[in-house]
């Protein structure tokens, strides 16, 4: 019903902005009209029913639109949107999908999700920023991250688009930086090219050099690519010498790409081994993550994902159209369409008779003897999910923040930003689901109560040379910094005009600031742990939490309510705290204890059941021998008496 | 790292150290910091290839400057990318193909930068200052002394204010070198050598995208056979001098500079030995020395530049009985290096003239002491300079300043008409196959 109510009011809608498609712009002596160009679908763009997949033989064009010809003195690389999206998709749409943007005003996300995490431990930062307005990050912009230095921090997991083009974003201090590297565009190959060759861990390097332009191109196998555009001056031009005359060309390579001439026919096309059918593979680069327990350092003792070890792919559920709206992992109907929930698969329901769940032939739990509220407080991840809960929280690694997959990367287990999980916590909906976690840490100011984090290039400029913590590595144990050190810097902070306002330090979900020469700390939501549902890796029934029995989780020093989450903190006198994970999950940590103890007694309450039942039967026993032995009694005294008379 | 309003430098000590680095920065370098109106230049871009997006790139830097119109012949691509880039640092201006139509039609203008073909240099030039322009004119001042002299005529006849572009004397590097060094500490002694260089790697030519390629009769009308041509002006006889102008120009003027004269003579040793003679009609390949005539005796100075190995790029070091000193634009190549028997230097380290060597260092060379077959590298000091900005900026904020009389120019068109003067007399050397001496007169207008 829910589904036909949307298609009228769509169809009214549609209606109502056609009579309305023409908009004037300007004054009377200057106007422009502006018309709502008509939509073209593009021969990529609609299905015409066949299950095949289409051919993709094609010329490459570069970002001008000029064809390449392996052949020339001065060769470009090729443009994915030139490419690709010119005679056969339509890239605009494309590029308004979940992976590209970020930076859209009218994306309204429904749930946190993992932060990109600006960590520095020179300048003690670890500061969650998301595009996406998640509440408990920063959006770039609040600690001044153009979308230059966005890319040059996190680029290498970042798809393209969005960003990278829109000249209204850009910082004018980067307008010639963006003019050497170009703008990093859609990369469909990233997901798309199916050609074991493609080097994703290329693409990440070319976009850490700022080889925007020649970074989706450059990791294909039509290429080979080296150069390195972050080290070409600013007036670098790749048909001019001149312009990089003064550079070492033995350390500073210029950006230089050629084709392999092998794979161009006689028409200067090539053929690209696209697929709609992403690889896992092509998800992982950007979506691995790894928790640095014991087995850590031991890929083939790590469980895989139950729905990938049963044959499914991670598109199967993280499915999208042309627009490119990924399906994201979620309980409950976010993009109302049930058929990509848990429930989806794996609840059976129908609607006149007929099934609307249950796809892709998936088990259907029984879940025998576990009562309903758990299913009422616990999202399905809380016992299928995540890692099994520590007496302490573990860390975890992720693509974005660990850099995990490109050249180079560290290994080291205890890597920066520190990542906690797995935490059960209490989410929007008020029920339990397992989450990562990371505390943020930055320096601000304070005006009218209302806590901002200090510009990043105030804190590599001004705070690090004043911390004076350069050899530190991106690894080990978060620094810290004694109290008085930081009485010393928030003094010195609060004589730069940059500051705004009294100067903080937020660590540990306070913000510590100057009274009197004496710290004096205060709670403020800014500071707040940060944390993100998971959903993988998923655990079949027989390694879910519960297998053992309630006391999986209902026994008195369970680690479910009672692991230990260290607060991460850069401040002395804050180092040692820790949190209870039932603080998390907003339960009371000493009535589930005392709960926990009705479990102790339970096996000994059957037993005193039984006992009584046995006492009872006796009893009646008795009396039913008494009953007997009375009436036989009775007999014995009757026929005693008729024979005397 | 910005400035404190009000810092006590007792109340946290360590920072004194982090931050010195910074508010080191020489104290000869004069910028413009004044943020009145009354400061504004109205300029205009002769020239947006990549010399000139150079200059436009470092003026962005500069407060109070105006662009107001760019010029190149190369509408479809130099021009565009050049006037797109200014529009989007907010500069109102227009954009021509055509020089005398800009020099018409801008009546605002104070000054003109011109980065055009060394061959256009002095038409451009005294065009502009019979416009009423001051005129910033990159390196070489003209491929002939005939062109360098009409621009200092022109100079002197319209006194108009006119920059040659060896930005090299405005840089902190050398002016503290000169300064400081060698005229107050008289750090190398009696300077005996000097030796320089600017090696390159083999490069492919100049290209352009077919897209944007010029009409002919356009490049013919400015003086091109065809694209190629104008793309690779400086390979051309009547067009450019090659690289002993194009690079060694610059280093051969500081040579002068720092000597304190005009070279006495000079032999050299040339050829296009490489590249293609039908395209590269200058020498790719050349070696030079120099000799010139002090107060103290002589030196000899050799310069080298040759374009297909790029070993140890470009620098220029002066060689004297009490020490040596590497300099260069890039700062990763300046140095300092004291002879054994010289006096210690610790009192030019204390008064900031020097920056000692790094204790890591002077460890490592100990190890090598050991071992009698090597010569053990003299610790390195450095400058106690730090400079970020883009190479020309300081020698624009000197032609800009001047303009607005704070300041006097620090390579006025006297000034790089001896250098060229110099320079062009390497081909010649080259050609006579033989020690040309310079006749003072020469270097005199």
């Amino acid at each position: 019903m829910f589904k036909y109510t949307l298609i009228v009011l769509s169809f009214v809608a549609t209606l109502y902005f056609a009579q309305n498609d023409s908009t004037v712009i300007g004054t009377e002596d200057s106007v422009t009209v502006s018309v709502t160009p008509e939509i073209i679908i593009k021969v990529g763009d609609k299905s015409d029913g066949s299950r095949i997949h289409p051919v993709h033989l094609l010329k490459l064009y570069d970002d001008n639109r000029i064809t390449i010809d392996p052949n020339d003195q001065f060769i470009m690389p090729f443009s994915t949107k030139q490419t690709c999206a010119t005679e056969c998709h339509d890239y605009s749409i494309i590029s308004d999908g979940f992976h590209f943007n970020f930076d859209h005003s009218d994306i309204e996300n429904k749930r946190p999700s993992e932060p990109w995490i600006y960590t520095d431990p020179t300048t003690l930062s670890m500061i969650p920023i998301s595009y996406r307005k998640n509440e408990g990050t920063f959006l770039p912009s609040e600690i001044a991250l153009s979308p230059m230095k966005f890319l040059d921090r996190f680029g290498p997991y970042y798809t393209g688009g969005d960003i990278s083009e829109m000249d209204s974003l850009q910082n004018p201090r980067n307008y010639f930086r963006w003019s050497v590297s170009g703008k990093l565009e859609v990369n469909c190959l990233i997901c798309h090219d199916a050609d074991l060759n493609y080097d994703k861990a290329e693409y990440a390097g070319n976009v850490r050099k700022q080889n925007y332009k020649w970074a989706a191109s450059g990791s294909s196998s039509l290429t080979e690519f080296k150069g390195n555009a972050s080290k070409m001056p600013d007036n670098y031009d790749p048909y001019n010498m001149t312009t990089i005359q003064s550079i070492d060309q033995r350390s500073s390579v210029p950006p230089n790409i050629k084709y392999d001439k092998s794979k161009f026919n006689s028409s200067n096309k090539v053929y690209f081994n696209i697929t709609k059918n992403v690889p896992n593979e092509r998800c992982y680069y950007c979506h691995s993550s790894i928790v640095t327990d014991d087995d850590f350092a031991e890929p083939w003792k790590r469980e895989e994902d139950v729905h990938l070890k049963a044959g499914l792919n991670c598109v199967d559920c993280h499915k999208n159209g042309l627009d490119h709206n990924i399906t994201r992992g979620t309980m409950s109907d976010e993009n109302g369409d049930s058929q990509f929930t848990c429930e989806g698969c794996h609840i059976q329901q129908f609607e006149n008779g007929r099934p609307t769940n249950g796809s892709l032939g998936a088990p259907i739990p029984i879940h025998a003897g576990i009562p309903p509220v758990h299913f009422e407080r616990m999202t399905c991840t809380v016992c299928h999910s995540g890692n099994w809960p520590n007496d302490e929280a573990n860390f975890v690694k992720s693509s974005r923040n660990h850099f995990l997959g490109m050249h180079g990367t560290n290994k080291a287990p205890n890597v920066f930003p520190h990542i906690q999980t797995t935490i059960l916590t209490e989410n929007e909906e008020l029920k339990l689901e397992p989450r990562n976690l990371v505390w943020p840490s930055f320096w601000g100011s304070i005006n009218n109560g209302e806590v901002t984090p200090l510009s990043i290039e105030f804190i590599e400029d001004t705070i690090r040379p004043l911390l004076s913590l350069d050899s530190l590595f991106n690894f080990g144990d978060w620094p810290i910094i004694s109290d008085s050190l930081l009485v010393e810097m928030l003094d010195t902070l609060q004589n730069f005009e940059s500051v705004k306002g009294k100067p903080v330090f937020v660590t540990a979900g306070k913000m510590v600031h100057l009274r009197d020469s004496s710290l004096l700390e205060e709670e403020t939501k800014k500071g707040n742990a940060y944390s993100w549902p998971i959903a993988h890796t998923v655990r079949p029934a027989s390694q879910a939490l519960g297998v053992n029995g309630c006391e999986d989780c209902h026994s008195v020093n369970s680690p479910f309510f009672n692991s230990e989450i260290v607060i991460v903190s850069s401040l002395e006198s804050f180092s040692n705290d820790k949190l209870a994970m039932s603080d998390f999950e907003n339960r009371s940590q000493f009535y589930q204890s005392l709960f926990s103890l009705t479990f102790f007694f339970r096996p000994w309450l059957k037993v005193l059941i039984i006992l009584s039942a046995l006492v009872v039967l006796l009893i009646i026993a008795g009396y039913v021998f008494r009953a007997f032995k009375e009436i036989s009694v009775i007999g014995v005294s009757n026929n005693t008496k008729e024979g005397n008379d | 790292m910005e400035k404190k309003s009000n810092y006590n430098r007792r109340d946290f000590i360590r920072t004194s150290a982090a931050v010195g680095a910074g508010l080191m920065v020489a104290p000869w370098v004069k910028t413009s910091g004044q943020n009145s109106v009354s400061n504004d230049l109205n300029v205009a871009l002769l020239g947006t290839g990549a010399e000139g997006q150079v200059l436009m790139n470092a003026c962005l830097k500069i407060p109070n400057i105006k662009f107001k119109a760019v010029c190149d012949i190369w509408e479809d691509y130099n021009l565009k990318r050049a006037y797109r880039m200014l529009k989007k640092y907010g500069h109102e201006l227009n954009a021509y193909v055509d020089y005398r139509e800009m020099l018409a039609k801008e009546k605002n203008l104070d000054a003109i930068l011109i980065a055009t073909p060394d061959f256009w240099h002095a038409r451009h030039s005294v065009d502009s200052m019979s416009a009423g322009l001051h005129v910033y004119c990159e390196k070489e001042m003209s491929n002939t002394l005939e062109g360098a002299k009409q621009i200092v005529h022109a100079a002197k006849r319209t006194g108009k204010i006119v920059q040659i572009g060896h930005q090299r004397r405005s840089n902190p590097y050398y002016i503290h070198s000169y300064y400081n060094l060698i005229k107050e500490a008289k750090i190398l002694g009696r300077i005996t050598t000097i030796n320089g260089q600017w090696n390159r790697s083999v490069q492919p030519d100049n290209g352009w995208p077919k897209k944007y390629e010029i009409p002919v009769h356009v490049l013919k009308k400015y003086g091109f056979k065809d694209m190629s041509q104008f793309r690779n002006w400086r390979w051309y006889r009547g067009l450019g001098g090659g690289p002993i102008v194009d690079l060694g120009s610059h280093q051969i003027d500081i040579y002068n500079w720092f000597v304190g004269a005009n070279p006495y003579s000079v032999m050299a040793s040339g050829g296009t030995d490489y590249y293609d003679k039908k395209t590269h009609e200058w020498y790719d390949t050349v070696l030079a020395t120099f000799k010139y005539k002090t107060d103290e005796g002589f030196i000899r100075a050799f310069y080298q530049t040759i374009t297909t190995n790029s070993n140890q790029g470009y620098f220029e070091t002066f060689m004297g009985d009490q020490g040596a000193l590497t300099i260069s634009e890039s700062a990763g190549r300046v140095g300092v290096y004291k002879e054994a028997s010289a006096p210690i230097w610790d009192k030019w380290v204390d008064k900031g003239f020097l920056k000692a060597p790094e204790e890591s260092e002077k460890k490592e060379n100990t190890a090598a002491v050991l071992d009698v077959r090597e010569t053990v590298a003299p610790p390195k000091y450095t400058l106690p300079i730090q400079f970020n900005d883009p190479y020309h900026k300081p020698h624009l904020e000197n032609f800009f300043n001047t303009i607005r009389g704070k300041d006097t120019l620090n390579c006025p068109v006297e000034v790089g008409y001896e250098t060229a003067v110099a320079v062009l007399k390497v081909n010649e050397a080259i050609k006579a196959k033989r020690e040309i001496r310079f006749s003072p007169n020469e270097f005199v207008i």
